[in-house]
């Protein structure tokens, strides 16, 4: 068994702050502006259909974890489909994942470069959150996951604070015509965005993390946050800035913290939004890593995922320079990969569990087998 | 085990060293400047230029003048013009008489000049500002009928030091004088681009400094009928800012008046208070004033119908009677009601005569569209309304309702003794 396996357990609380903050740190970058360039006014429809779409598939996702108790993924893709097979199932999210952890390390560290930091160079902006990250690996999850837990508070008052400070340019007819570009618009939007809670997969990509008894509790709190915080973000969004407009901006909550003005004392709030945004950014690229080096390892029947650390840091950095623009990153990281990752990532548990059913595997009996 | 501590100890180091080259790397080494080493610029103006295709103004801070007792108005900044393309070139091409690096990350407010407003040319120079992550949305824009360059040379405050100041208290004043706009940056960028609203910026012009001379009596004229430029006055900072422009898409069409400036305020839910006078329905030749207030919100409720739109505009206020040159007691409800109706009836002809002027512009200043957005339900459906054909063509049925609730510190009026 993989040391990480052995030792690697997070209480609920946990579980749910580093879901949730994995989740909802994308609200820092583009993610308003391309659910409203899908939709238009109708941003908010998206939110809830996508939300709805991802609590069907944790069913899923659930269900798989509690039928093979214990088993690490690869595990689980090993037994229901056989060495080869398996093996490569279980490097198919390996794949998209590191993709989208070089396109998010790319867009946090450009974003940096808008608003903070337009003359350093991209590199050494990456080398930071490269760093940073690889520190936090080197911890482990559970110091990431109780990073996550403490600063959640901080970083929810913060997103409350630039939502709702904003209320002077809020106007509710922003939010009309109700049904933006139309129905079928938004059913499409809302089925490809269930995307946007695509980070919940750790729940079967890292199974050994949670306490099999809490892991249909924390699958559905987190989501159910998640959903509230990011109807809050658009909602008060889309009153802010009118459609074509709100769908312009790389960073739409930058944009939304930029335009609070509650008097001569109470302005420039933007300085918090970049301490929150460079901390959620942090523990999502930390813990997506953590998840690389974990999924590797066990496809590699590694005993540690440490030795990964460093060559899939380097390998996350190069690839993160292959798009030739920021532009390029926003459209790979929100349109080239996320409007068929769900199909993907959501699948492989629907799939595995369908052969299972077919083979007559059931990972829980065996389970309980042995241990009696 | 030895091995194992000292691996451990290894990899401590390690974490520090890279904790220690982390912070130092975050310092911002790259794209940081001291305040000593930036030029704050507090306005840009922007006029038609003659040797290039702009003359760009930059009202500079002297941050050492600002501070202190002893800092006085208009040794708080100074002003350079460039010819230039664009904009950023001004700001390059300033830098080269000017040490430190220019910087908008305090600029407060953006003048165009009326010939720039007219050929449209704000369409396309905001949206470039607003794109430049230095300016902030928050900033007011204002247009001039006088040379950008020359008005913000008389950006001299006698109250504070600092133009900028100045120019934020000025530019707040809508919400109790009703008479300018609170359009920033932000909001005349969305209007620009979203279809069925179009923006009234304050309007700020040189004052000639001029009283009136000579023996003749003056007649009774509302407050509210000035322009920025017309307002006969002498003393102070030697600028008027009242009375707004019309822009339709993105070019100036129209002046708006002080008054006009008010009811459009009123119209647009950004009314807050302001004192009104008008005369006395029952005495001739007096004058009345009162504060008044929203009672409620505005409501706009559009039907679409096969003659067109109706639009059902009604405005509620509330007042104050501040008394005036009659001795008329309005705590009385007889007499009461007589002003109400009155009040009520002035201001109803104003939104009426505003209402009319921006369906004849063409103009959707009132934010009629925004409400008109709710009778469809895609974006389609709204594109494929015609809504400016609709607006211009719309019957308007205005509604005004007044109540005086109050009659400032006076509970009764007793009538002047004639001795």
């Amino acid at each position: 068994m993989n040391r990480a396996m052995e030792i690697s357990k997070i209480g609920e609380k946990e579980a749910v702050a580093y879901l949730v903050t994995i989740v909802i740190a994308k609200v820092f970058l583009t993610y308003p502006a391309v659910l409203v360039g899908y939709v238009a006014n109708a941003a908010w429809a998206v939110v809830a259909l996508s939300g709805l779409m991802t609590l069907f598939f944790m069913y899923f996702v659930v269900k798989l974890v509690v039928s093979f108790p214990g088993k690490s993924f690869p595990q689980i893709c090993e037994k229901i489909l056989g060495p080869y097979l398996g093996s490569f199932v279980a490097l198919l999210p390996f794949l998209g994942w590191l993709i989208e952890e070089s396109l998010l390390m790319r867009n946090f560290s450009e974003s940096m470069l808008i608003v903070a930091l337009p003359e350093t160079t991209l590199s050494i902006v990456m080398l930071c959150f490269v760093g940073a990250c690889v520190v936090a690996v080197y911890l482990g999850i559970e110091s990431i996951a109780r990073a996550s837990y403490i600063s959640f508070p901080f970083t929810l008052v913060a997103i409350l604070a630039i939502t709702l400070l904003s209320f002077n340019a809020w106007k509710p007819q922003y939010l009309f015509p109700l049904f933006g570009k139309g129905l079928f618009p938004i059913v499409r939007a809302g089925v490809i965005r269930s995307s946007d809670f695509l980070e919940l997969i750790t729940i079967y990509l890292m199974p050994f993390l949670f306490y099999p008894y809490q892991v249909r509790k924390v699958g559905l709190k987190a989501v159910m946050v998640s959903i509230v915080i990011f109807l809050l973000v658009v909602i008060t969004y889309t009153m802010s800035f009118p459609f074509p407009v709100s769908q312009e901006p790389y960073l739409p909550l930058y944009m939304m913290a930029k335009g609070v003005y509650l008097g001569h004392f109470f302005q420039r709030i933007e300085a918090i939004f970049l301490i929150f945004w460079v901390f959620a950014g942090l523990l999502l690229l930390s813990g997506g890593f953590y998840a690389l080096c974990i999924i590797l390892s066990q496809v590699l029947k590694l005993p540690d995922y440490k030795p990964l650390i460093l060559p899939l840091a380097i390998i996350t950095f190069a690839l993160a320079f292959a798009p030739p623009s920021l532009p390029d990153a926003v459209y790979l990281s929100n349109y080239g990969l996320r409007e068929w990752a769900w199909f993907v990532f959501y699948g492989i548990p629907i799939f595995l569990l369908i052969v299972a059913r077919l083979r007559g595997i059931d990972g829980k009996n065996e389970f309980t087998k042995k241990e009696n | 085990m030895a091995k194992m501590n000292l691996l451990k100890k290894k990899t401590k180091t390690f974490i520090s060293l890279l904790f220690i080259f982390t912070l130092m790397m975050l310092t911002g080494c790259g794209s940081a400047y001291e305040p000593n080493e930036l030029s704050l610029v507090q306005f840009v103006g922007i006029d038609r230029g003659q040797e290039n295709l702009l003359e760009v103004s930059f009202l500079i801070a002297i941050p050492q003048n600002l501070a202190g007792e002893n800092s006085k108005g208009g040794e708080g900044s100074f002003l350079v013009t460039v010819s230039a393309p664009t904009v950023f070139q001004a700001l390059r091409l300033a830098n080269t008489f000017v040490g430190r690096r220019l910087s908008f990350i305090h600029a407060k407010g953006v003048i165009f000049s009326d010939i720039i407003a007219k050929e449209g040319l704000i369409s396309k120079l905001l949206p470039t500002l607003l794109q430049f992550r230095e300016t902030r949305g928050t900033a007011f824009v204002a247009i001039t009928e006088d040379a950008p360059a020359k008005l913000m040379e008389k950006l001299v405050p006698l109250l504070e030091a600092n133009p900028s100041r100045y120019m934020e208290l000025l530019t707040q004043n809508y919400a109790f004088t009703g008479f300018i706009s609170s359009a920033q940056v932000q909001d005349v960028y969305n209007e620009l681009k979203i279809l069925g609203m179009d923006s009234v910026v304050t309007l700020i012009n040189l004052s000639p400094e001029k009283l009136p001379e000579g023996e003749e009596k003056g007649d009774y004229k509302p407050g509210g009928i000035y322009t920025a430029g017309e307002l006969p006055k002498k003393g102070g900072v030697e600028i008027e800012a009242i009375g707004g422009a019309v822009l339709k898409d993105g070019k100036m069409v129209a002046t708006l008046n002080g008054t006009e400036t008010m009811i459009y305020n009123m119209i647009r839910g950004e009314f807050n208070s302001s004192f009104i006078s008008l005369p006395v329905p029952q005495e001739e030749k007096a004058v009345i004033n009162l504060e008044i207030f929203y009672a409620r919100r505005p409501q706009i409720k559009i039907k679409l119908t096969e003659q067109g739109a109706v639009v059902d505009l009604e405005l509620r206020f509330e007042g104050n009677v501040l008394g005036g040159g009659t001795t008329i007691d309005y705590a009385l409800s007889e007499d009461r009601v007589i002003l109400e109706e009155a009040v009520a009836k002035s201001l109803k002809r104003e939104v009426e005569k505003l209402v009319a002027k921006s369906q004849v512009l063409g103009s959707d200043i009132l934010e009629i569209g925004l409400n008109a957005r709710r009778l469809v339900k895609t974006v389609d459906e709204w594109n494929n309304l015609n809504w400016d054909v609709l607006f211009m063509n719309s019957k308007v049925n205005v509604k005004v309702d007044f109540k005086i609730r109050r009659t400032s510190t006076l509970f009764k009026h007793a009538p002047i003794t004639q001795k």
